[in-house]
């Protein structure tokens, strides 16, 4: 107790021969006194700086940016006198695939020499072809020697199937078709995708997307089988760029209509081929039973994939109920018209 | 004039050390502003360079893995064969009987399994199918002779009330006709065991497929464990004479009402439908009847109808009703007149009174 008053008594002996003023010669000038205002602004606006592009409260900032990329739009300017529709039927595919693109605008409209062309077919399961569950390789490889036939450089097939990618295009019978027919096959293996920006998506607005077979590609073409469907009723044309999507594409199916809009956003194909060759009409998508399949013989080309789905729903599925509620969806987007009734359309029987 | 105080001891140089080198010279000041630079520079080069690679770094051209100097390892795809097994394969068959695979078929894989967190890798689109009838687990085995293919996908569904629905929804076919629990297409065959829904999918209509169809419902009805149909069936089965292949089980929104589960449904006469759900007491049962009645209420307008309420459906002219015994609830849908309608529920009730769904009689 007494150290402690000891202290206190020195501190104030202290204090009282402590200068009450300094002395002027000590005072800093003026320049010096503004180069430390400056210094210490600049220090602390810095600091502030810093604080700010290294704030990161959620720890997102500090991720590695994957890169981005945007799919380009594969449209062509349409022909003058073109329709939007073309459907052929019969049971020649190679004359109905040319009759149904010649009511769209013709191959050459569409196809330019040494143009990279994409076909993108339904592979999504191991099925025989016969069960309609997926694309028709016979068609597929009409459409191939179609493309080339126009003076495509090269023409590619790719689609990430549900099931084993290397099983699904042997038993298909589409591996083989591709490449009997020309064309370079894309199985997707994990380095084959690449984050995709989709602007306006609803659900996909950045998404990995099978890219590696769309590097240097001019135009793309899809080629999808007509079935049906347990979630979306009917899986045609739009449905069909599903195939192109990686990650847990699965859980879409939850809100499966708003999904198939957005991939008619993210696709802007050249033009798509509806193969009602042969048409799954329960049990869909993956079928299985060939008193399910009926004979289409039909083959449709439209430069308007909802207006081609439309037409499918009604006239292929035979459906009388209301049109899947992905059309309307997509109709509200602006991205195509589902009244086919009221688009430019020409129907032909080949043979 | 106060004398100048003592300066104030260093804080930090407590020894009063001086310092190694005050000054440094210019040139050295020069030197160290240009290794800075041209550290930055070498950062700058590798950001950039990360941000932009070499696009032939990702090019995965097909023609390297043909060319002669690039070794390749192949790894043996094929799995040991005894010589003299038909059997391709020897790791475990899962629920599937050794005689599965058979004389001149090869099995394609081992045995796929799936449970419901990765039932979309298998059939994604049409899981959720499976998934409303009580999905447990698929097993996936693929048989191959020559061209032709036959995928047998077995489906554990929990019980047989379940697996019986599964079947009849996707065999919902007016003429099909039935073997017990089995049905068979040009290239496909559809069956119940248990609580199991197997379907064999043939690649082709071919008859070497049908044979080898027949005798893989054969080798899974002598192995597959048998249950007992559920009580529905005994009432519109045994009651009303109708194939327990048509009687249809809706787990979930039956006629598309979300209240409306566990309902068990048959056509009995043209579109007429008579159905039948078992609640847990008269109260729970009550309750969804009227639910059904104000359902049924908003296609038309109510009808006399004694115990039960009849609705007329104004939109296609035909009677719906519902009614309750105990702690189930009885209905019609879609009957010609309020006296047929009355007539089917009448003899529901008749049924269940007569206690067909009795302890013994063959079903649960």
């Amino acid at each position: 107790m007494s150290d402690e008053k000891d202290l206190k008594a020195h501190a104030r002996r202290a204090n009282a021969h402590a200068p009450q003023h300094r002395h002027s010669e000590d005072w800093p000038t003026r320049r010096e006194f503004l180069v430390r205002l400056g210094v210490t602004a600049a220090v602390a606006t810095g600091a502030g700086f810093l604080w700010r592009a290294l704030h990161d409260p959620t720890g997102e900032l500090g991720k590695p940016q994957e890169p981005t990329l945007h799919l380009k739009n594969f449209t062509v300017a349409p022909a003058l006198g073109a329709k939007t529709l073309g459907i052929a039927r019969g049971e020649n595919y190679p004359q109905m695939l040319k009759m149904a693109i010649a009511a769209i605008g013709g191959i050459e409209h569409f196809i330019n020499k040494g143009d990279v062309v994409l076909i993108k077919p339904n592979v999504a399961f191991d099925r025989s072809p016969k069960l309609g569950a997926t694309s028709n390789p016979e068609v597929l490889a009409a459409l191939i020697h179609l493309v080339r036939e126009a003076g495509a450089a090269e023409v590619r097939v790719a689609d990430n199937p549900i099931e084993s990618p290397e099983s699904c295009f042997a038993k298909t019978g589409i591996g083989a078709a591709a490449r009997g027919a020309g064309a370079k096959v894309y199985l997707p293996t994990p380095s084959s995708f690449e984050m995709l920006a989709v602007p306006g998506a609803k659900l996909i607005e950045r998404w990995p997307f099978f890219y590696t077979p769309f590097r240097g590609v001019d135009k793309v073409i899809g080629i999808s089988p007509v079935k049906d469907h347990n979630l979306c009723h009917a899986s045609m044309c739009t449905k069909n760029w599903y195939g192109l999507l990686g990650g847990r594409r699965n859980q879409f199916h939850q809100d499966i209509h708003n999904i198939i809009a957005d991939l008619a956003l993210m696709m802007k194909p050249t033009f798509v081929i509806m193969d009602g060759s042969r048409v799954l009409m329960k049990s869909g998508p993956t079928g299985g039973d060939l008193s399910d399949v009926a004979m289409g013989h039909t083959i449709v080309a439209a430069t308007d994939q909802i207006a081609a789905d439309a037409w499918g729903f009604s006239q292929l599925l035979g459906r009388s109920s209301e049109l899947p509620k992905y059309l309307f969806n997509a109709q509200e987007r602006g991205l195509g018209n589902l009244d086919w009734k009221n688009v430019a359309w020409k129907e032909e029987q080949v043979g | 004039m106060a004398a100048h105080p003592q300066p104030d001891p260093p804080v930090f140089n407590t020894f009063k050390r001086k310092v190694y080198r005050p000054f440094y010279s210019f040139r050295e000041f020069q030197i160290v502003l240009v290794c800075l630079a041209v550290l930055g520079a070498v950062l700058a080069w590798v950001i950039w360079r990360g941000r932009n690679p070499d696009p032939t770094l990702f090019h995965s051209d097909d023609s390297l893995l043909t060319k002669k100097e690039v070794p390749i390892y192949k790894r043996p795809v094929e799995p040991w064969i005894e010589p003299g097994s038909a059997v391709r394969t020897t790791p475990s068959l899962g629920p599937f009987p050794s005689e599965i695979i058979g004389e001149g078929w090869t099995a394609s894989a081992p045995v796929g399994e799936f449970d419901e967190t990765n039932l979309y890798e298998k059939i994604d689109g049409r899981e959720t199918f499976y998934k409303s009838y009580g999905f447990k687990r698929l097993y996936f085995l693929g048989l191959a002779s020559g061209n032709l293919s036959i995928d047998i996908e077995l489906f554990d569904l929990g019980n047989i009330g379940n697996a019986l629905g599964a079947l009849v929804a996707e065999v919902a076919k007016p003429d099909a006709e039935f073997d017990g629990l089995f049905y068979s297409s040009a290239n496909a065959g559809f069956l119940v065991r248990g609580r199991y829904y197997a379907r064999f999918v043939g690649s082709d209509d071919d008859p070497a497929i049908r044979q080898k169809i027949r005798s893989l419902k054969d080798a899974l009805l002598s192995k597959l464990p048998d249950e007992s149909l559920p009580w529905a069936y005994a009432l519109l089965a045994n009651g009303l004479k109708i194939s327990p292949t048509k009687i249809q089980f809706t787990p979930q929104d039956a006629f598309s009402f979300d209240f409306a589960t566990e309902v068990y449904s048959a056509k009995v006469k043209g579109d007429t439908e008579v159905f039948v759900s078992r609640r847990a007491d008269v109260a729970a049962a009550t309750n969804l009847a009227e639910k059904l009645a104000a359902a049924f209420a908003g296609f038309g307008k109510a009808v006399p109808g004694a115990d039960a309420k009849l609705f007329l459906n104004e939109y296609i002219n035909a009677v719906d009703g519902v009614s309750v015994h105990e702690q189930y609830v009885l209905g019609v849908r879609s009957a010609a007149d309020a006296a047929e309608a009355i007539k089917w529920l009448n003899q529901l009730r008749d049924i269940l009174k007569a206690s067909t769904v009795a302890p013994g009689s063959g079903y649960e």
